[in-house]
């Protein structure tokens, strides 16, 4: 076991695990912003940089600091190792201006994007973006695409994280989308619009951290906030069949995989709870779930607030004071 | 421009004499002299050379229109940052450019640098916060002359004169 200090808080991990994943240990706001890394998805981080972080000492063996910011998800700790994250000045500008570069080419059109209420870049812009924007040119435009007949695909939208292209690698046997071009024209693209045909391909959705994939079956019905989500389960013959059931009244909108806080897909008995196509786009009757109870959404954006579980984050505030 | 086009320009009494007046020679350490505020690298030890006739502007947009089309696009700050750089020094070349689009150029070059993966955003932004910071006269002479900008270049430039 390794000793690593995050902003103050002393912490004992594996050799090998990264920065974040220590961060995430400790929890709460200690814990770096990631919106590429995916800790079920092998490769994946590295691309945002949203996670920067300052090591102030490399380790115990060599404690000078690091001349750069590193990019917590793919940095291993060290013994002995410093880290500075809410705790310096440094990586919150740094940050502000990764979000400045992620929200130049977005369209921001919040109020008709379906991923509101639960986007990872709207919560990065809360806490880190300027009110206005120095950007005059014109934004890259791409026009919607469908792929397949229920998933669409917003390219306008997208950050370029790579998650979609990770899972699409990792969890269907044939791949045919992924990033074309590069520099500021990559884009996410199947080639020549094929369709993903497999029975897992709709988890690009639930990766996806902004709302460039999206639910064509939930398409403009409603407001995540609207919603109450509820743990569900089902006799399925492809996957785990343990959802999250979208409810309004009787009916259900939507089906997810259960994400826990940082927004990934959770493990159930050790194995990660991806869920089938037919699972998230076809049970839409209530009669072909059995709903366990509501389901906890631990994340600091619009969907809390209309939280009738109490958070204990929240609680853990409440009796500390801070 | 000693060592490529990534690293930071110098203008003629820099590159002959140190800021501290002593002889530069072409080596590694001596053109390190000085840091980035006076100094630069040999990098690869390709050299380019322009007169005084040359804009700097242009040669300066030039190199971000490369960097901004060899950009892999894997990283956020490089991405969109040489993209950005390179619209906005495009206005400025062609008379369509605002003071404040020179400290705009400075800060994103600044949340570029040691920001991304690779070091190509480094490079990126060198050569950028290099010619404004010892050319930054003839950024401004593009922004108040903008009908003259897009028929001459800026000509005679004061680099004669030691810099300060
Ligand atoms: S992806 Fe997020 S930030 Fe972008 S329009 Fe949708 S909700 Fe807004
Ligand atoms: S479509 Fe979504 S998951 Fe895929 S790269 Fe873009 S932002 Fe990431
Ligand atoms: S989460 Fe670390 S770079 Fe994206």
């Amino acid at each position: 076991m390794v000793k690593v200090i995050i902003d103050d808080i002393e912490v004992e991990v594996e050799p090998g695990t990264t920065i974040l994943n220590a961060a995430r240990k400790i929890g709460g706001d200690v814990v770096p912003p990631a919106m590429c890394y995916y800790s079920k998805l092998q490769g994946s981080g590295g691309k945002c940089r949203t996670c920067l972080v300052e090591v102030a000492a490399g380790s115990a063996a060599d404690p000078r600091p690091m001349p750069k910011l590193v990019a917590s998800c793919s940095t291993p700790v060290m013994d002995g190792m410093v880290v500075k994250n809410k705790t310096s000045e440094r990586v919150y500008d740094n940050r502000a201006a990764v979000t400045e570069f992620l929200l130049i080419n977005h369209p921001l059109d919040c109020p008709i994007c379906d991923q509101a209420g639960e986007c990872h870049l709207q919560d990065l812009g809360f806490e880190h973006g300027k009110e206005g924007t120095r950007y005059e040119e014109k934004r890259r435009t791409f026009d919607p695409i469908d792929i397949g007949d229920k998933i669409k695909l917003h390219m306008n939208r997208c950050i370029l994280c790579y998650r979609c292209v990770y899972t699409a690698n990792q969890l269907t046997d044939q791949r045919v989308h992924g990033v074309m071009h590069r520099g500021d024209h990559a884009e996410i693209s199947t080639y020549i619009e094929k369709a993903i045909d497999n029975d897992f391909s709709g988890n690009v959705i639930d990766v996806c951290p902004v709302g460039a994939l999206t639910d064509k079956t939930f398409r403009f019905k409603s407001r995540v906030w609207f919603l109450k989500p509820m743990e569900a389960s089902c006799e399925c013959t492809k996957c785990a069949g343990k959802a999250v059931v979208w409810m309004f009244g009787d009916e259900i909108y939507r089906v997810t995989g259960r994400k826990d806080k940082y927004g990934e897909i959770e493990d159930i008995d050790g194995k990660t709870a991806w869920i089938c196509n037919e699972c998230r786009f076809d049970k839409k009757d209530k009669t072909k779930w059995k709903i366990e109870g509501p389901r906890v959404i631990n994340r600091h954006s619009v969907i809390a607030q209309n939280q009738y579980v109490v958070d204990e984050r929240l609680e853990t505030k409440k009796l500390t004071g801070k | 421009m000693p060592g490529g086009s990534s690293v930071p320009i110098l203008p003629a009494n820099l590159i002959t004499k140190t800021a501290e007046g002593t002889d530069r020679l072409m080596t590694y350490e001596s053109l390190a002299e000085g840091g980035f505020a006076s100094g630069s690298m040999l990098g690869s030890g390709g050299f380019i050379v322009f007169d005084e006739d040359q804009c700097i502007v242009r040669n300066t947009w030039n190199f971000a229109r490369f960097y901004a089309h060899e950009s892999c696009g894997q990283c956020s700050p490089c991405r969109e940052g040489t993209g950005w750089m390179e619209k906005v020094l495009r206005r400025l070349e062609h008379g369509q450019g605002h003071m404040h689009d020179i400290d705009l150029l400075a800060e994103i070059n600044k949340k570029i640098e040691g920001n991304t993966i690779c070091p190509l955003g480094d490079a990126a932004a060198w050569p950028v916060a290099a010619a404004i910071r010892h050319f930054r006269e003839e950024f401004e002479w593009h922004v108040t002359h903008p009908d003259e900008a897009v028929k001459r270049n800026f000509g005679i430039a004061s680099n004669h004169m030691p810099l300060v």
